[in-house]
């Protein structure tokens, strides 16, 4: 008997911990703090968490800023004003995040992919195209597919108390 | 609108089919007592969707139900959804909609499509005005689809080959629509969604005509685009269904949650499935 309590504990440790990693990572503080990971919400669309690693390469870290700001007008003035020849991953990146914003999807994606493919090795652009990989693949986000279904939870949770119950006897 | 928009029904519990059709039946009985029956003719899913997710938006609206019999369905009594904000709401959108369509219609290069709208116009002309009468929100939602159609217009004068540019005008549209549901707290994420859900609709349509486009020679942002456009289409549609479910995530509803979401995750996804399959069997066969 303690056996099983002890592992009934634990498993709803685990879900419970499993499931705050879950909020924290994909709600956070709802969408007003902006810590949707890779979303709209999410100040400025993919480039929360790794601006850091910016601070001082950026070349665009003003237009950046509009775009976390949401100034999506003024950032894509900007970004046209940028003559050909100095539109690197970076630009590609940034105009991307501005159509993203717009709603202009495709475009957007066409974007992000030029950023990717011009400097694979970036952190940033890759979980930017690969999330959007996602997306137009399966016609879900990575992340929410699983957890939608939430009345499983639920039902889970009823399942074991049920088990628990019969196992301690109360029942048979 | 075209009916792209409803849920995936082998998803949805008894209680909430039921409650489904009781909305579609009561706005079908709404668009017949304040239009008449040839309202009734323009029945579709999307604005069924669009009452249904206006009465999940708003505490206020209290659903009722009420059984009924109907001519379409003489022998079975049906349960439907009395008329409340959201149900005449949607009617007032549908008709003027209506009008606006047939209005394009009539410009259209196909004879028999020409001719039909003729003939409608008037039923069409006479419930918009009604619609108007009824106040402040139906003269904005007439204003937001004048503006659609001339801004549509121009885009297929200039043959804009870019589906996110073609698709911006009734993008728009819906936003404001969309946007009449909501409060000042979520504005901003309901405003999104109706843009996402316009560009849906916007995108879906030019994939189903594209064959008759062709053919007739009419404007199709697919027809410019290129050498795949069916897989690039579908891609597209795909992200933008992904982005309206992250959305809906953020939103508050208060009744309805399983049906608005089966209808946005799983029901637009169908769709797009269901037109491009479709299309990618013409080609083949």
């Amino acid at each position: 008997m303690k056996d099983i309590n002890a592992a009934y504990d634990q498993i709803q440790k685990d879900r419970k911990a499993g499931r705050t990693s879950y909020q924290s990572q994909s709600y956070g503080g709802g969408y007003n703090s902006g810590s949707y990971t890779g979303g709209y919400y999410n100040a400025g669309g993919y480039n929360q968490g790794y601006n850091q690693s910016y601070s001082g390469s950026s070349q665009f870290s003003d237009i950046r800023r509009l775009i976390q700001q949401n100034r999506i007008a003024e950032a894509d003035e900007l970004l046209d004003g940028v003559p050909d020849y100095k539109r690197n991953a970076e630009w590609y990146f940034l105009k991307g995040s501005v159509y993203y914003r717009r709603g202009w999807l495709g475009e957007a994606a066409r974007c992000y992919q030029r950023a990717y493919q011009m400097e694979p090795g970036n952190q940033e652009y890759a979980a930017a195209w690969q999330r959007i990989s996602y997306q137009r693949q399966y016609g879900s986000s990575p992340m929410s597919g699983t957890q939608r279904g939430c009345s499983c939870d639920c039902c889970d949770l009823c399942a074991g108390l049920m088990c628990l119950d019969c196992l301690c006897g109360n029942w048979c | 609108m075209f009916g792209y928009i409803k849920p995936f029904r082998p998803e949805l519990r008894l209680r909430e089919d039921e409650e489904y059709k009781a909305v579609y039946c009561g706005l079908c009985k709404e668009l017949g007592r304040s239009f008449g029956l040839f309202a009734r003719m323009t029945l579709s899913y999307d604005f069924a969707f669009m009452a249904m997710f206006f009465m999940a938006l708003d505490e206020d609206i209290c659903p009722s139900y009420e059984k009924c019999s109907c001519i379409a369905h003489p022998f079975k009594k049906r349960c439907r959804c009395c008329e409340n904000r959201a149900v005449s709401l949607s009617a007032k959108a549908a008709m003027i909609l209506t009008y606006y369509k047939l209005k394009d219609d009539l410009t259209d290069k196909g004879f028999f499509k020409k001719i039909a709208a003729a003939f409608l116009m008037p039923f069409a002309s006479s419930a918009r005005k009604k619609a108007l009468a009824f106040g402040n929100e139906a003269k904005f939602i007439d204003n937001a689809a004048a503006k659609m159609m001339e801004e549509q217009q121009k885009l297929e004068k200039e043959n804009c080959g870019i589906s996110d540019m073609a698709a911006e005008p009734t993008a728009k549209f819906l936003e404001e629509l969309i946007s009449l549901g909501g409060n000042d707290k979520n504005e901003p994420v309901l405003r999104r969604f109706g843009y996402l859900l316009g560009r849906y609709i916007y995108l879906c349509d030019a994939i189903d005509d594209l064959e008759s486009d062709r053919k007739n020679k009419n404007y199709n942002p697919f027809l410019l685009s290129g050498e795949d456009a069916l897989s690039e289409a579908k891609a597209v549609l795909f992200m933008t269904v992904a982005e309206l479910s992250d959305d809906l995530d953020l939103l508050e509803l208060k009744r309805y949650k399983e049906t608005v979401e089966n209808t946005v995750s799983l029901g637009l996804k169908s769709e797009v499935e269901r037109i491009i399959n479709k299309k990618g069997g013409e080609k083949n066969g």
